[in-house]
């Protein structure tokens, strides 16, 4: 699944935010079935979904540098700086998120439900700002 | 300035509750607690703020006056003046309109810590004439991207290039668009005309004294009368006259100005009295005048007027509405013209004769009794059928022109404005 967003991305021209965008929704609904089926431990899952999106990311502001300023560019240093930053906040919430997970309830069903909860509030609070 | 968002995070919000769906419905606990990253992700925007773009912007020519078709070297440096870093600061210089980029790129992205600067450098093809730099144009992005600031920053630099010919005075070509109009009429001249007999009121310095002396007749000598001509300069600024051979070549529009620029200079030292007129965003018209002022004036509008703007206006995409309203704009605008126009004074057009459109405004203009001359820079190309057929659409506009009694000067930009007009005025204006 991984393939798919690797191979995709490459591409030029308009089509390529699109196939960074399915690229994405590929290997989320990647993670989503690894999950269901194969019950893998949530480390995995949370680091894999955290660096499809950092990989999107970078990707996207790829093409938007490419887009504005086009190929020929020097953009190196905003690039790294830019993919290190997001890199670090997906491993951030990663650790955040796992540590929680832990320490911070004893059954793993009202765990789940008590983070669920946070979530969707956040989730709500973008929705309707 | 202008700030928006980027919108660039929001389809996170769609994996975050994808997740959160689909841990939900399996009773999958590690699959829910994905929703949280995906959640976390999607706050991730809202950490940051819109950037706060103060920077200073310093050009560096390789040379200032250089010699024509010489490359120069353009070393542009941006600093950071506020107290803030710019995580993500792109650049792009204004590079004049007529000028196309050699080698580098006039593009650059950097981070900005408070007081670091930005320098790169490019090189462009330089063409005969001044030119001045546009405002380099900054995007700002705070580090998530999730807001971006656009604005510009200026720095008054100007190249200028020698002409590879002099300019021509445009009085050489006598019958021209822009020269003296020189009459058939007898009266106060240079040029000898005829000798007719005296009437009275005829002033005393015109009659032939040697003849009076000879045969004790008095006559009286006519010269050829030499009237100053009104020329007004029109050119053709709408969105479908700013094609460019390729990407990165001056379009037709920045050809029309620098031949505009050209014409004023030149026309400004004859006694014609010069107007300019342009179509385009908004109507531009400036009556035929003389002087100092008057012509500090026409400078002005030409720097400042926004129809005079060597960039194409915002993507004019071929939907049925856009054009419609171009349209009618067009012929408000050549009606509004009309109008304003003196009926003797003769309209010289630049147009890349891109469209169909122009073409009728010009015979109705020329139907209108105006002495009608275009110029046409050509900013088409071999290649593609597309532009076979864009090439071979704009010749038969010239021919429908010239079919019309209006002489139109086929301009290849490569050869200078004044080369062109002085090769036309030997071959007698082409009809």
């Amino acid at each position: 699944m991984a393939l798919v967003g690797l191979g995709v991305r490459p591409l030029g021209q308009r089509v390529a935010r699109r196939f960074v965008s399915a690229g994405l929704a590929a290997m989320v609904v990647g993670v989503a079935l690894v999950g269901i089926f194969e019950a893998a431990g949530p480390l995995r899952l949370l680091g894999a979904t955290a660096a499809a999106i950092a990989a999107w990311d970078v990707a996207e502001h790829g093409i938007s540098l490419g887009e504005q300023l086009r190929t020929d560019a020097e953009t190196r240093s905003v690039e790294l700086l830019h993919t290190g930053t997001t890199s670090a906040y997906g491993a951030v919430t990663v650790v955040v998120a796992l540590v929680t997970y832990e320490y911070g309830a004893t059954g793993l069903p009202l765990g789940a439900l008590v983070l669920l909860l946070s979530a969707a509030v956040t989730l709500l609070a973008l929705l309707y700002r | 300035m202008t700030v928006r968002a980027t919108g660039r995070w929001r389809g996170i919000v769609a994996v975050a509750l994808f997740f959160v769906a689909v841990g939900v419905l399996t009773d999958r606990p590690a699959t829910l607690l994905v929703g949280v990253v995906g959640a976390g992700m999607a706050v991730y925007p809202r950490l940051s703020r819109p950037p706060a773009v103060e920077l200073e912007l310093e050009r560096r020519l390789g040379d200032r006056r250089p010699a024509s078709s010489d490359p120069v070297t353009v070393t542009t440096r941006v600093t950071n003046t506020g107290d803030r870093t710019l995580a993500d600061c792109r650049i792009v210089d204004g590079v004049p309109a007529m000028l196309s980029v050699a080698s580098g790129s006039p593009r650059h992205a950097a981070v900005l810590r408070p007081g670091e600067t930005a320098e790169f450098s490019y090189a462009v093809e330089t063409e005969p004439g001044r030119h001045q730099f546009d405002p380099a144009t900054v995007v700002a992005r705070d580090i998530t991207g999730a807001h971006e600031v656009e604005t510009t920053v200026a720095a008054g630099t100007e190249i200028q290039c020698a002409d590879a010919v002099p300019e021509l005075p445009v009085r050489e070509q006598p019958d021209g668009h822009a020269g003296r109009l020189l009459t058939d009429e007898g009266g106060s001249g240079i040029e000898f005309h005829s000798v007719r007999e005296y009437r009275p009121g005829d002033p005393v310095g015109r009659i032939d004294s040697k003849r009076w002396a000879r045969t004790g007749e008095l006559t009286t000598v006519e010269f050829r009368e030499e009237w100053p001509t009104s020329v007004c300069l029109l050119v053709d600024a709408r969105a479908p006259a700013y094609r460019a051979e390729a990407d990165g070549r001056p379009n037709a529009v920045a050809h029309c100005l620098a031949g505009v620029e050209q014409l004023v200079s030149a026309l400004s030292e004859t006694r014609d009295a010069v107007g300019l007129a342009a179509f385009g965003r908004e109507l531009c018209f400036r009556a035929p005048g003389v002087g100092t002022d008057h012509e500090t004036a026409l400078w002005q509008l030409l720097g400042t007027h926004p129809a005079f703007d060597a960039t194409p206006p915002g993507h004019v995409r071929a939907g049925g509405g856009a054009e419609e309203t171009d349209e009618g704009d067009l012929d408000r605008q050549a009606t509004l013209l009309r109008k304003q126009l003196g009926s003797d004074t003769q309209v010289l057009v630049l147009s890349p004769l891109a469209d169909e459109r122009i073409v009728e405004t010009i015979r109705t203009l020329a139907a209108a009794g105006h002495t009608t001359t275009v110029i046409s820079p050509d900013v088409t190309t071999d290649g593609s059928l597309g532009r076979r057929l864009a090439r071979r659409e704009r010749r038969l506009r010239l021919r429908t022109l010239r079919g019309a009694d209006i002489p139109v000067v086929d301009w290849d930009p490569a050869t200078p404005l004044g080369t062109v007009l002085l090769d036309e005025g030997r071959r007698r204006w082409s009809a």
